[in-house]
């Protein structure tokens, strides 16, 4: 297991930390020798041997963590937020060292994460759990694309989530009477209620874009706030008394009070369970 | 940063407390020093002279004493810290009972040495509830020397039961510093009872296990209380000895000597242990 405070023990040196679990299993000096000797060089730590967790910096004290869990070839590895005490930075470096080295080892490895960047980037499946239960299971992409409920909407990713009424059925393609208008949805598949019933959808703020003539599902608001972020524009706004949000690669610097419209592709929806 | 000069009010601020030391502490250790070289003598000329060092560091009673004082402390410090050790381990997690449990436990500190020796003395003695129950249960056929026995099994019982509350309190702060995680790790990596034990709890409550085995030797090398009532007739502690001599004898000089060994064992011990706090942080 990976803790995340590290859980280094302090009053050891780093040798003895990742040696410890080999210590525990009784395995022969020159074994212990030969496989600390392996990670180390495997994890760039070579070199701090003789030092105390205490004189290793956060990246450091992180590898010397992952080094003792993996020293002692478990069947399953789990990380309890092992990067949630490293600078932005230093995670994003740390988690693909993660991957790479889960990948070589073979070692299935369950990763206990709160940061959804981290969940899509190191998985192969997600599970996202809420209050001990099991929301949905999937691969990133699916868990990103067609979240099932709206806790896994708004725990991965940003979301726009609304109710409507389907009024209309024409193959695949379902009409629905949402708070800001009418929006035609693909369902893709998804086990989508009968007319007239209640439904919940979502759409990614990154699925707008600016209107186009013969765009579908045209929205009109007002900008309540325009966050520029250098690569994206970050925006607010107010669709009929409903708040909307879109992100949207704009040259144009746009401010409060612009009205702006949009139109959402209809295979941009998901449909919620609840 | 540029570090702040001391001001005389700073000084004077400081005075209360180092002036206090200094004036009361230092200056008896000083006196005690210079009357065991016959200066400012209280019952002869002052004079400086060797004589009361001949006199004690010849005699056999005195070093007999010194022994038998290094033995008490050395005995006293180990034994309340094994003991403490586990009830502190016990204590790292709260539980049901265990804040009143706590608070009996701790009773010890609140009794001073001569009365804990005289509760004490009434157990052990040889007439005492133990032997009379160990008689009763038909366990030993004629009562055992637990009171003032030679070797002074007495006193290092009566030591631990005193200050075993006063122990426990470093003790259990220094464990309770030891975080979860680092104990749940040593688990997870297939480390069983005896081996968190001896390879996290130990060594990473070693500076708390080493203050207590330091304080506890000054205590216990120093008591007079507990070896005048529970300790063998001979020898006699240092303190005892040093009773003796100055007011049985009249001998305040060579008392002196006696103040001055026992300061500077005290001290002497006090550097052994802060080289072996240096030396276990390093090493271990």
């Amino acid at each position: 297991m990976c803790f995340q405070s590290y859980a280094l023990f302090p009053h050891m040196s780093v040798w003895n930390n990742i040696s410890f679990g080999l210590k525990m299993q009784k395995i022969s000096q020159q074994e212990q020798k030969k496989r600390v000797s392996k990670v180390m060089g495997m994890l760039g730590i070579e070199g701090l041997e003789k030092r105390k967790p205490g004189e290793l910096s956060g990246g450091q004290q992180q590898r010397v963590a992952l080094a003792r869990a993996i020293v002692t070839e478990p069947q399953v590895l789990l990380f309890d937020e092992p990067l949630s005490n490293l600078d932005a930075k230093l995670r994003v470096q740390v988690r693909v060292e993660i991957r790479e080295m889960q990948k070589r080892l073979g070692i299935t490895t369950i990763y206990v994460t709160h940061d959804q960047d981290e969940a899509l980037a190191i998985s192969d499946r997600i599970v996202v759990m809420n209050r001990g239960h099991i929301e949905q299971l999937g691969d990133p992409y699916t868990i990103y694309r067609n979240p099932e409920t709206s806790f896994v909407a708004g725990f991965i990713g940003l979301a726009n989530i609304y109710e409507g009424t389907i009024v209309a059925r024409d193959g695949s393609r379902y009409t629905v009477e949402a708070p800001f208008g009418k929006v035609v949805i693909v369902s893709d598949g998804q086990k989508i209620p009968e007319a007239s019933k209640t439904v919940k959808f979502v759409w990614r703020p990154e699925d707008m874009k600016i209107y186009t003539q013969g765009a579908p599902n045209r929205v009109k608001g007002k900008i309540l706030q325009a966050v520029f972020m250098g690569n994206i524009t970050d925006i607010f706004m107010d669709v009929q008394g409903n708040k909307m949000r879109a992100q949207i690669d704009e040259s144009r610097k746009l401010i409060t009070g612009d009205v702006i419209e949009f139109s959402i592709p209809e295979d941009a929806f998901s449909i919620l369970r609840r | 940063m540029k570090e702040k000069e001391i001001s005389p009010i700073d000084i004077l601020m400081l005075l209360s407390g180092v002036g206090f030391i200094l004036l009361f502490i230092g200056f008896a250790i000083f006196l005690t020093l210079f009357q065991s070289f016959g200066l400012f003598s209280i019952t002869r000329k002052s004079a400086f002279t060797l004589e009361n060092w001949k006199a004690v560091l010849q005699a056999k009673e005195p070093m007999d004493s010194l022994f038998f004082s290094l033995k008490m402390g050395l005995l006293s410090s180990i034994g309340t810290v094994v003991v403490a050790f586990p009830i502190a381990l016990f204590f790292r997690k709260g539980g049901t009972g265990k804040g009143i449990l706590g608070s009996i436990i701790k009773v010890p500190l609140f009794i001073p040495a001569l009365v804990a020796a005289f509760l004490i003395l009434n157990l052990i003695a040889y007439h005492g509830l133990v032997n009379t129950t160990l008689m009763l249960l038909n366990l030993i056929h004629e009562p055992l020397r637990m009171l003032n026995d030679k070797f002074g099994w007495g006193v290092v019982f009566i030591q631990i039961w005193k200050n075993l509350p006063f122990v426990l309190l470093i003790v259990m702060a220094s464990l309770a510093a030891i975080r979860d995680d680092t104990i749940d790790a040593a688990k997870n990596l297939g480390a069983g009872y005896w081996s968190v034990f001896f390879r996290m709890y130990v060594p990473l409550a070693m500076p708390g296990i080493l203050v207590s085995m330091i304080l506890m030797f000054i205590r216990a090398f120093g008591d007079f209380p507990i070896t005048s009532v529970a300790g063998p007739i001979y020898p006699a502690s240092m303190a005892v000895r040093m009773h003796i001599m100055a007011t049985v004898f009249q001998e305040w000089d060579q008392a002196a000597v006696l103040g001055v060994i026992i300061i500077v064992t005290t001290f002497m011990v006090i550097w052994a242990y802060s080289r072996l706090a240096e030396f276990v942080k390093r090493e271990v």
